[in-house]
């Protein structure tokens, strides 16, 4: 994996564990307006994160498009990606 | 009885009784960036609490 | 209801080399009273909790 997929896909990792938590957050907090218009800038970003790594990698789903040959096989599983470390340790 | 010792407030917070418990609501305030929130394990600053290194000589 | 994505939560890095250690996780992760039959349990609690609120809860746990 090179190191622009690498980027994208940590992006697209920490985007998503954001939704996670406004997920959650809402689920007990549902009127909280601010959660909500944080929750839906990053439904949006990730929306957009998810398309682009897409496009140029692969689907990340079975349901996703894809050139020929079927490239949801290509490329690692997420269990064979070396991570980096993190940053906030 | 010293009433520097024993503040007289100090039980009277109205919000809280003794021999209670509570779950206090929690409020979203700041949040963290999606990088540090994903390294830390949530976006929440105040329910980020790390485990402190053991240190033998300070037994904490 | 679930559709695989090509992708983890967290990034799991691994170091070094534990046999003891991997002992360890494993027992923890399958092993009696371990976090995949709790993950489970939360899994079949859901299809019951009252409370919408937590039902997402339980949906992550699990």
């Amino acid at each position: 994996m090179d190191s622009n997929q690498m980027k994208l896909l940590q992006d697209l990792m920490e985007v998503g564990f954001s939704l996670v938590e406004t997920n959650l957050y809402l689920d007990t907090h549902p009127t909280d307006e601010r959660a909500l218009m944080l929750h839906n800038t990053l439904s949006k970003k990730y929306k957009d994160l998810t398309t682009l790594y897409s496009s140029k990698y692969g689907p990340l789903t079975y349901t996703g498009m894809s050139m020929c040959p079927w490239e949801y096989i290509q490329g690692p599983w997420p269990w064979d990606i070396e991570y980096e470390k993190c940053r906030y340790d | 009885m010293d009433k520097k010792m024993y503040p007289e407030n100090e039980y009277k917070c109205p919000e809280y009784e003794l021999a209670h418990a509570y779950v206090p609501y929690q409020k979203m305030c700041k949040v963290y960036e999606p990088g540090e929130g994903l390294c830390k394990g949530t976006i929440f600053p105040e329910l980020y609490k790390p485990y402190k290194v053991y240190d033998k000589k300070k037994k904490c | 209801m679930w559709i695989y994505e090509k992708k983890i939560q967290y990034p799991v890095r691994v170091d070094s080399c534990n046999p003891a250690l991997a002992a360890l996780i494993i027992e923890q992760f399958g092993g009696a009273d371990g976090e995949l039959s709790a993950g489970i349990r939360y899994l079949t609690q859901r299809w019951t909790v009252p409370t919408d609120q937590v039902v997402g809860f339980y949906f992550y746990s699990s």
